[in-house]
């Protein structure tokens, strides 16, 4: 089944590394005021879709499509991935998504969109995209990991409505939704023909290369080994400083995302723990107020039960958004700084063709130095020749080099552009969060106090 | 000691008690304990370990006149041993931590506070000359340990089977026998989860001091760190005042219902402890009954003695049990009254200061 494929799930692995990026990133006036107009605005949730925690979805999503892009330009572009419904049975079961999308755009055929989509389909116009854009230098978005764990629980569920509540499913529709959101942010790429067909066709090929056992799985995972290989093997000698320095900024920036998400993650699951335990001391409260003689002490412990009921429901929202707008956040961003490592590569691998052409002329030119020792002048011209055309490939193979790197150049750029503002919104949300929840617990105490105070 | 209106006054405690800081002296924990007559300005401090305090019980508990008394439960020992502070440690941070929590023995010194006040504005205990050498002087009465032999256990196991399944003629006395019975198990159940929430928010207090370090860190660490300087600033007081917050929250909330939950279910066991006394002198009874029913002639007189006498124990037991349970009962709903208005108090006061932090820090980066 195309859900379990081991060898893509190598793909989506977060590689070990380390990164530093600039950070100083100052807007310049006339990108301040843009900032504010269009300071990521925060989705209506759909009203017929129940499903969605809206509360999560006014305070959480970060709207990634309109933040400003390096040209100045907006993509006015909304995608919302919800309603998670199990279709089939048994072990050909598999969760289907409804995809959203609202867009002014004139490059779309409508203005709203809906279709449903499975996961295959994700993964599928992921592969499409790296086949397209990865060579040519563009950061492409990378794809939710598989979890074959997720896939079996929902397989093994027994209604619909069981497995919609798996929290695997919630990460999932989460992940998926931030995942064409960034697809859409990117200038080119909102563009991208495969791209269009995902949010608009009814119906797509199934995506069939995203198998276990299929050809194109084999390949990748050769190409893995490749990757490997020539990570270890190709070394460049890099002249421009720019990028040296980036690489470093890149490797530096990694190192404290993982420790960072590390950490954020042994947050929420604390805070999951003291929900579960808020929960615990509530029922003892209810038992002790129900065998409780006297009234008003009785009362009063059957209503502090309710005040921790609702405590719970603060720390669950609490530990949910810490998750989804901040956790989540860093590690899609590890996965980012993965895919960009991959395009550094692209570009080195660009580079070690210039450098062989480069070679393969010295050679010529050498033998040509031979022939003219040696008087062999017959065979000088066609040497020429050769030495002419391979002269032309070089100029190609620099060409290509600089034309990769200058692209590599402005996506790198407009991932540092994105990343100040997705952090900073991140920062907020926690922020808003911590307060939030704050002023949830003065008034659930509030509400009990007077309580409390009747009791003698 | 009731009045015309045939109300009990209510008994002034001789002294009011501090136990003002706990250190450890080698393997023994000492404990500062401050007292004040009523009606003096000098405070007396003397010195002592947790077995007087266990000797100070065992003696209140063996002297004249304490029939049915409802005795308050021993405070827990004081912890010394590096494994109990593993296990704290384990607690209150959760997961393989390289530091381990100090010893703090803030909470046993309330919990002995309490007891001894407890002790003090008892009726029938405040004014006992133990009590008050024991708060007094200088010099620890000699240490004799209590010894509880398997005996001791094993009569008490068989005791507890008989007596349970002892039918009290007395309704309200079974019916008290019955809640008590409920209200253990309860208040057992409530004082432990309530402790589980404790130990969660100083997990969380650490888990935000992680990341208050590893910021501070990587800002020195790494020429550009994750987050500007300009976020990092508020974002960092309110990580720490998050850290903060869950610790205080924990702490009050342990010092305010957590301590009165685990008193109350001690004192719910000493309640039990008293109950079954008086059903075990009705068990007596009934044994001297049949005796006497049985008894041949010559016997008979000695029988109808021992009856009587029995009868009359009995007889003093369920008068002076009574007062005691309703004392008792007064006592319970005022402490957790207090307890709970402390706690809703705490927090209230600290989300309030928090909202204001984590407001200020919102506004900060909202501005950028």
């Amino acid at each position: 089944d195309d859900e379990e494929d081991v060898a893509a799930e190598e793909q989506s692995k977060i590689e070990p590394a380390e990164t530093e990026i600039s950070l100083d990133y100052d807007p310049e006036p006339a990108q301040v005021e843009k900032e504010e107009e269009v300071a990521p605005k925060i989705e209506e949730p759909v009203k017929e879709l129940p499903k969605i925690p809206e509360r999560l979805k006014e305070d959480v999503e970060i709207d990634l499509a309109s933040s400003s892009q390096t040209e100045d330009k907006v993509n006015d572009i909304t995608i919302l991935v919800s309603d998670p419904h199990k279709v089939g049975d048994g072990m050909n079961a598999y969760m289907s998504y409804v995809v959203r999308t609202k867009t002014s755009m004139a490059i779309f055929k409508h203005a709203e969109l809906t279709v449903d989509r499975r996961f295959s389909d994700f993964l599928g116009l992921h592969e499409k995209l790296l086949a397209k854009h990865r060579h040519a230098g563009r950061l492409v978005p990378p794809a939710p990991e598989k979890s074959i764990v997720g896939m079996t629980l929902i397989k093994m569920s027994k209604t619909d409505e069981e497995a919609s509540s798996i929290d695997f499913v919630e990460k999932r529709r989460a992940a998926l939704e931030r995942y064409l959101n960034r697809i859409a942010r990117h200038s080119l790429m909102v563009q991208d023909q495969d791209f269009k067909d995902f949010l608009e066709q009814e119906e797509l090929p199934q995506a069939t290369n995203t198998r276990a056992l299929s050809g194109a799985g084999v390949m990748r995972l050769v190409k893995n080994v490749e990757g490997a290989f020539s990570k270890i093997t190709i070394k460049m000698t890099e002249e421009d400083s720019w990028f040296e320095e980036k690489q470093q900024q890149i490797e530096s920036l990694e190192q404290q995302l993982k420790r960072l998400h590390g950490a954020f993650e042994s947050l929420v699951h604390h805070r999951k723990e003291l929900a579960v335990n808020t929960a615990l001391f509530a029922k003892s409260s209810a038992t002790l107020g129900n065998a409780e003689e006297h009234t008003a002490l009785s009362r009063a412990l059957a209503q502090l039960s309710d005040a921790f009921e609702k405590i719970e429901t603060v720390h669950q929202e609490q530990s949910n958004t810490d998750y989804y707008a901040v956790a989540e956040t860093l590690a899609d961003y590890l996965r980012i700084i993965a895919e960009l490592k991959e395009i550094f590569l692209v570009r080195v691998k660009s580079w070690q063709n210039w450098q062989n052409a480069e070679q393969n002329v010295q050679r010529k030119k050498e033998t040509e130095a031979k022939m003219q020792a040696s008087g062999r002048t017959d065979k000088i011209a066609v040497i020429q020749a050769d030495i002419k055309e391979l002269e032309t490939r070089v100029q190609t193979c620099k060409s290509d080099f600089d034309e990769l790197s200058a692209t590599i150049k402005k996506e790198i750029q407009s991932f540092e552009q994105d990343r100040v503002v997705d952090f900073r919104q991140l920062v907020l949300i926690f922020l808003k969060n911590l307060m939030k929840s704050q002023e949830q617990n003065i008034k659930n105490w509030e509400g009990f106090m007077p309580e409390a105070r009747a009791i003698a | 000691m009731a009045d015309a209106n045939g109300i009990a006054k209510q008994f002034q405690p001789p002294f009011t008690v501090k136990v003002l800081s706990a250190a450890k002296n080698g393997e023994v924990v000492e404990f500062f304990v401050e007292s004040t007559k009523i009606a003096e300005e000098r405070a007396n401090v003397v010195i002592r370990q947790h077995e007087d305090f266990v000797w100070l019980l065992h003696c209140l508990q063996t002297m004249e006149n304490v029939t049915s008394v409802i005795f308050p439960p021993l405070p827990d020992r004081p912890m010394t041993s590096l494994q109990a502070a593993e296990k704290k440690t384990k607690k209150q941070v959760g997961g393989k931590p390289s530091i381990l929590v100090g010893d703090d023995y803030g909470v046993n010194c309330k919990a002995n506070e309490k007891f001894l006040n407890l002790l003090l504005s008892h009726p029938r205990l405040g004014n006992s000359s133990v009590l008050q050498k024991f708060i007094r002087e200088k010099e620890a009465p000699p240490r004799v340990k209590v010894r509880r032999g398997i005996f001791g256990v094993l009569t008490k196991v068989v005791d507890d089977i008989r007596v349970s399944n002892f039918k009290d003629s007395n309704q309200d006395f079974q019916q008290t026998r019955v809640s008590n019975e409920e209200n253990i198990k309860d208040m057992k159940q409530a004082a432990s989860s309530f402790q589980k929430i404790v130990d969660t928010q100083h997990r969380i207090s650490n888990a935000y001091t992680e990341i208050y370090s590893l910021l501070q860190q990587m800002a020195v660490d790494h020429a550009t760190p994750v987050f500007s300087s300009q976020l990092t600033s508020p974002l960092n007081e309110a990580i720490q005042h998050a850290s903060e917050l869950s610790n205080v929250s924990a702490t009050n909330s342990q010092r305010s219902l957590g301590s009165t939950l685990h008193l109350y279910a001690g004192y719910s066991q000493s309640q039990h402890d008293m109950l079954q006394k008086r059903v075990q002198k009705a068990i007596e009874l009934d044994g001297a009954k049949r005796n006497y029913e049985k008894a041949k002639p010559q016997k008979k007189t000695q029988a109808e003695n021992d009856m009587r006498k029995l009868e009359n124990e009995l007889e003093v037991m369920t008068s002076l049990a009574k007062p005691e349970l309703e004392r008792f009962n007064r006592q319970r709903i005022l402490a957790l009254q207090a307890g709970l208005t402390q706690l809703a108090d705490s927090e209230i006061k600290n989300s309030r200061d928090a909202v204001a932090v984590f407001a200020k820090s919102c506004s900060c980066v909202q501005q950028m």
